[in-house]
């Protein structure tokens, strides 16, 4: 393999620009001339240039040895069955499953060398969303609530939103770390789903029974002609508040205000493109909300979803059928629903600002398990990093020759958090002040 | 488009302003002002009876040293102003030193001369000596390189400063390491930052030139000193001079205390370091300036202060770990403004009052009895008088009413419980960290103290102290609630002192005076201590350790324990904690009484004297110092007696001023002219919905008559196994999880969730629509319309409802076709008003 993007950092301040620059005059026709390495690191300010960010939990901890990080020339008990095809960046390959990703792969980065510390599903989940382990004091917050938080709240919709519940069938409580933690309930996820027709539910919005939006304008008329003149209170924060409750008011009452959650608004060849499965409908509605500018969306590889037989769907989490299930239904549903969403948010100008990224919990044993599936594997999983500023079109981070370990330097996910919120503009200062995500550092090799 | 730095700056300003913590100094920190940016009007002399100038007389000594004169002018009234920009400036001698128009001497040749100051027919004179002109002077990497650098903005926390830097460039914060920092200019990477044989080409000048691209847009020009002086120490090879004489201090001419009645709207600074071989030198030119509130003054990159609009803000000044900061105020006659104010009721009106006049803000009016009702019972009980209580009140036609009631509800046990609880968030009470037997007895416990309305200092020492099995000594949970050395000197140091320390576990505090070194002295006191579990379920013993030390992280020795200004030895054999409790809880503890007193005015009035209430810092002026002192005095000199301090503040007509603002206080959110109305906690509110539905909230884990804002702990329903989309109201309005003992926990933060809860809510859609609801009762018992309001009305405000308000709500339920449903819709939008959802 090529050896580009491939740094080798000796600390966690990451590649230096010499390095860039040495990488770079090593392998001129990939990267271009040097002007355009120049350009690049002129484009370096990005720190804040992210105005929405869309997670895609993948949950249930994907098979990267299927996926993204093919190893043909490992022994048979790891390698799996599935033939490898070159993608349009240079001398990355995909496994045979996933076609469309790979011919856009200049779109977007690969790392290969993420590692969690956890290797069940809940205490991986809080890692991977939170950075930091789940009985390691206080629950720490979700990545999207620190963004969240930094960006404020009272616009006309909630600044973090949930797609889908996301909670594989195995899994047995929610897990802590899904919302604000230390910052609060304030900050937990607003939750949205779609199905796989795309139709889209809002529990907070359904209606309680005997409400209806007559009656919810009724109310609120009576209320404005309560509210006398002479009653008015001057207080700090109170307009705000009045903003905020008319923007209530306006989701429960005005269909107007629900229209970034209306997926019929879409041609019926957009929502084709998407795949009718309640991902690559979830998936449509993430871009919806992204045009909206909310400033974190999570979609998760939902509860239930695309079901294998009824009611007996793990998400990601093959440890029976994987081989089968990865060809028939994940890998298609998600090289569907993927690509779509870039091409979408790439021709609607959106993915200069809006950061796309796609991972799991963990990824699963390059040796293949005794019931012909894979297990568990928190020493190495594969994240992919999309627009927001990440320079596209490389594969960061190497595993060793059975996908077992990272032989570059391990990618956290308090790595993968820091970035997130330094590219939404939540520096280390910010960070210090929030009290969140202490030591972590920025993969620089993204930026 | 590339965003520039200012635009950047400006974007991360607005967006922190969300954030609680350190706002005003976050944007401080990321402005470097040039003072054309500021807008500076033409400085008006008027007509000064005399002027002064400081200093008298001064030595420059060495070509690279200058000196910031200051000129100041006293005028008849008493005022003064300064007048450095406005004063023409002579040098007897002009082969000797030149001075500029911001009043900068700069020297030429060795030589004695004087220095004129003229405004009109007016002068001042200083000495000055010019010496070792002729002896060339490196520049000094620690004195001045690692100074620019700072000054630059390079070494701040949101650049280089970054603990991992930026750009791969890292730099110690704030310059504390100059070690390291040498090694990353000089060495690292192969030299390649500066560049000997062309200066003005290194890497060090050319990125913040903005000749190479660079993130942190432009940081010097070529015609600045700053730039002058890092080319010239390149130029002379990167010399260091690690081991020169230490900076023991810096001063900041003039001190504290100043004001200036606008249109005198600049005041220039000057500061003078002092170095442990007994030497003084200017170095105005080489600190760096910020402002506490910018909205009141914006300090210029060359120190001078320029005010905005009335009102006082520290300028905070920085050289190398050196901060000190000075209090500024600008007043200002406002048009038609004649002061009027009650007869002060006791301290706490005077020195509100005092500030308030001096800057021209009228105080409210007194409330009405009906606001003071609600409010008073808010703030004392955490809940809603009844509909006989507040009748009792409003029908009583004693003067003295307001003070019986306040007496009536401090001895009630529904204060215990209500205050009670805001120590349980202090103290992070709560299953989680301490077991549900652990927290209920340290709930009850908590309870106890404030029955017995326990001193304050012996408080604070049985916690601090505490030793034993957690059943039997509850205060030991305190221990329990942190996990190690470093949580339990933090939680210590900001619940009783007011610090926010953890900063300095890694690098000096950024903002304040606290070191490293000071961090690990604190910590010592807290190293021993040891806990382990019993055979019963939940049960901790605390014990401290006859040995163990802390280490310096950087110097690997032991530190001893410390505190601010101790010099006796503090290393107690025994018990080291009873060292630091004693000095914690003297009398004349710069901290101890101050924070609680503050604490108590925080929860009363809404917003802390010091603000936030827990973040006591120089660079965080008090908004009313004398008053923050005059508290603490009386507190300590009664005993530490909290419900003492709480009635005083009470009793205060700054206390039972309106809400409502006037015209001459709108824009006062700083010093207490009137009350700041401000939303029920989570707790008030739900319980206010109960009483006012007749529908109390149930708890698991409690007595049934328990109320929320009497809830032991936050977590004591069994494992929450909700999946996400479950909404808890508590929370969702703010209940802090107690994880923290940092107040700021409690969200006070807008969120959609809590509108939609309030529109489509499950908790408050049972409360309304229940068949045993209270509207649906009245109903049955066939009272009338104007019945059923009236009793709503006492009910949610406290007071009954006007001809109008009437007329509203029976037009209302008359066209309705279904009357209990007409009642929910009444009963809901009684909720909704502002008058119910806010303390006014």
């Amino acid at each position: 393999m090529l050896g580009f993007g491939n740094f080798n950092a000796q600390d966690c301040s990451g590649p230096t620009r010499r390095s860039f620059i040495k990488t770079a005059a090593a392998v001129p026709f990939t990267i271009g001339s040097t002007s355009q390495v120049l350009e690049a690191a002129q484009a370096a300010q990005k720190s804040g240039r992210v105005k929405s960010v869309i997670l895609l939990w993948l949950w249930g901890g994907p098979s990267h040895v299927d996926t993204f990080d093919p190893k043909p020339d490992a022994p048979m008990e790891y390698r799996g069955p599935f033939g490898t095809i070159p993608t349009r960046t240079p001398g990355m390959h995909f496994t045979e499953l996933l076609p469309k990703m790979a011919a856009r792969s200049n779109k977007y980065t690969v790392i290969r060398s993420n590692v969690t510390t956890n290797g069940g599903h809940p205490g991986a989940g809080t890692v991977g969303l939170t950075g930091f382990e789940e009985n390691a004091g206080p629950i720490q917050p979700n990545f999207g609530s620190i963004v969240a938080k930094h960006r404020g709240s009272a616009e006309a919709l909630p600044p973090f939103f949930y797609v889908g519940r996301g909670i594989p069938r195995d899994l047995p409580r929610r897990i802590e770390g899904y919302g604000g933690g230390t910052l609060g309930k304030a900050y937990d996820p607003f939750l949205v789903s779609a199905n796989e027709r795309g139709q889209v539910s809002i529990p907070q919005l359904d209606l309680l029974d005997g409400m209806s939006p007559k009656r919810i304008q009724n109310r609120k008329k009576m209320l404005e002609q309560l509210d006398l003149a002479e009653r008015r209170l001057d207080a700090a924060g109170i307009e705000q508040w009045h903003r905020t409750h008319q923007s209530a008011y306006g989701l429960l009452a005005d269909p107007a205000a629900r229209k970034a959650f209306d997926l019929t608004q879409e041609s019926d060849k957009t929502r084709g493109k998407y795949g009718q499965t309640t991902f690559g409908q979830g998936c449509l509605l993430a871009r919806r909300l992204a045009e909206a500018r909310v400033p974190y969306i999570q979609v998760n590889w939902s509860e239930y979803v695309e079901t294998f037989s009824p009611n007996c769907d793990f998400g990601w989490d093959t440890h029976i059928f994987n081989f089968e299930l990865l060809q028939d239904r994940h890998c298609p549903i998600l090289d569907r629903a993927y690509s779509a969403l870039i091409d979408d948010l790439d021709e609607r100008g959106l993915l200069d600002d809006t950061l796309l990224l796609a991972m799991g919990e963990f990824g699963r044993t390059p040796k293949i398990s005794n019931r012909a599936a894979r297990e568990h594997h928190q020493h190495c999983y594969f994240s992919i990093w999309a627009g927001g500023g990440i320079e596209p079109g490389r594969c960061i981070g190497e595993s060793d020759a059975k996908g077992e370990r990272p032989i570059t330097r391990p990618i956290t996910p308090l790595h993968v958090g820091t970035t997130i919120a330094e590219l939404c503009g939540v520096g280390a200062k910010e960070r210090a002040e929030m009290k969140v995500l202490d030591g972590g550092s920025v993969i620089h090799e993204l930026i | 488009m590339k965003i520039t730095w200012y635009q950047s700056t400006i974007f991360n300003a607005l967006g922190l302003s969300a954030c609680l913590l350190f706002a005003k100094t976050l944007n401080a920190e990321n402005v470097l002002y040039e003072e054309a940016e500021l807008s500076i009007s033409p400085i008006e002399a008027g007509k000064p009876l005399r002027l002064e100038i400081h200093p008298k007389e001064f030595t420059l000594s060495g070509n690279r040293q200058q000196l910031q004169i200051l000129v100041t002018a006293f005028y008849a009234d008493g005022e003064s102003a300064d007048l450095t920009r406005a004063a023409l400036y002579k040098v007897a001698n002009t082969d000797c030193a030149s001075v500029n128009d911001r009043g900068v001497v700069v020297p030429k040749i060795d030589g004695s001369t004087t220095v004129r100051a003229s405004v009109g027919k007016l002068h001042a004179e200083m000495v000055l000596d010019v010496k070792n002109q002729d002896k060339p002077e490196p520049v000094s990497f620690k004195f001045q390189t690692l100074p620019v650098l700072s000054k630059a903005g390079c070494s701040m926390g949101a650049c280089h400063g970054a603990p991992h830097g930026k750009g791969g460039f890292r730099l110690s914060l704030r310059a504390f390491d100059p070690v390291l920092d040498l090694k990353t200019l000089v060495h690292e990477e192969f030299g390649r930052r500066v560049n000997l044989l062309e200066p003005e080409r290194s890497l060090l000048l050319a990125k913040p030139r903005m000749e190479v691209a660079h993130e942190g847009g432009r940081r010097l020009r070529k015609g600045d000193l700053e730039h002058q002086l890092l080319k010239d120490w390149i130029r002379e090879g990167c010399v260091a001079d690690i081991d020169a004489s230490a900076c023991t201090g810096i001063r900041i001419t003039p001190g504290t205390g100043q004001f200036r009645r606008l249109p005198h709207h600049v005041q220039q600074f000057r500061v003078e370091a002092s170095f442990a071989d007994g030497s003084t030198r200017d170095v105005t030119h080489l600190a760096v300036f910020e402002s506490s509130d910018e909205t009141v003054l914006k300090v210029s990159r060359h120190g001078l202060a320029v005010g905005v609009r009335r009102g006082e803000a520290a300028v905070i000044v920085r050289y190398l770990e050196h901060i000190q900061s000075t209090l500024l105020s600008f007043v200002q006659d406002v048009s038609g403004f004649e002061w009027k104010a009650p007869n002060p009721v006791n301290f706490v009106d005077s020195h509100v009052y005092k500030k308030l006049r001096k800057f021209q803000y009228l105080p409210s009016e007194p409330c009405r009895d009906e606001e003071f009702l609600r409010r008073v019972y808010l703030d004392v009980t955490g809940l809603l008088p009844t509909p006989e209580q507040s009748l009792r009140f409003l029908e009583d036609k004693q003067s003295d009413k307001r003070q019986r009631l306040i007496d009536e509800l401090l001895d009630s046990q529904n204060y215990t419980a209500f205050w009670s609880q805001k120590w349980g968030d202090l103290l992070k009470v709560s299953a989680k960290q301490m077991g549900i037997s652990g927290a209920l007895k340290f709930h009850n416990w908590i309870q106890q103290s404030i029955v017995e309305n326990r001193p304050y200092d012996e408080f604070a020492r049985s916690i601090l102290n505490a030793n034993g099995s957690n059943f039997i000594n509850p205060a030991t949970n305190f221990y329990r609630s942190g996990s190690d050395t470093s949580d339990h000197m933090e939680s210590t140091t900001q619940l009783f002192m007011g610090t926010r320390i953890g900063c300095a576990k890694c690098h000096n505090h950024p903002y304040e005076r606290w070191t490293q070194d000071n961090y690990y002295g604190l910590s010592a006191f807290f190293n021993r201590i040891n806990t382990k579990k019993t055979g019963r379920k939940d049960e901790v013993v605390v014990w401290m350790d006859r040995e163990g030390e802390v280490h310096h992280p950087v110097s690997k020795k032991v530190v001893e324990p410390w505190v601010p200004g101790g010099e006796d030895s503090l290393n107690q054999k025994k018990d080291r904690r009873k060292a630091f409790t004693q000095w914690l809880t003297s009398q004349n503890n710069p901290f101890f009484a101050k924070v609680e007193v503050n604490r108590i005015w925080t929860h009363l009035m809404g917003r802390g004297i010091v603000e936030p209430f827990d973040d006591f810092r120089d660079t965080n002026p008090p908004a009313n110092k004398s008053l923050l002192e005059a508290l603490a005095e009386d507190f300590a000199v009664n005993g530490f007696d909290r419900r003492r301090t709480i009635r005083t503040i009470l009793l205060s007509n700054t206390y039972q001023a309106s809400s409502r603002a006037n015209e001459f206080n709108r824009d006062d959110k700083r010093f207490f002219s009137h009350y700041p109305a401000r939303r029920l906690t989570a707790e008030q509110l739900l319980d206010a919905l109960g009483d006012l539905t007749g529908m109390p909230e149930k708890f698991q884990g409690v007595r049934a008559s328990t109320r929320a804002t009497q809830l032991p702990a936050p977590d004591l329903k069994p494992h929450d196994r909700g999946k996400i989309g479950e909404i808890e109201f508590l929370k969702v309005f703010g209940m802090p999880e107690r994880q923290t003992v940092c107040e700021c926990e409690r969200g006070d933060e807008t969120s959609l969730g809590q509108a939609l809860e309030l529109y489509n809510g499950k908790t408050l859609h049972r409360m309304l629509t229940h068949s045993e609801t209270r509207h649906r009762k009245l109903i049955r018992q066939k009272l009338s319309d104007d019945e059923i309001l009236r009793e709503l009305y006492l009910r949610a405000y406290a007071r009954t409802p006007d001809p109008r308000e009437s007329e509203i709500a029976k037009q209302y339920i008359k066209s309705a076709e279904n009357r209990e449903k007409a009642y929910e819709d009444l009963v809901w939008a009684l909720v909704n008003k502002d008058e119910f959802l806010f303390q006014h």
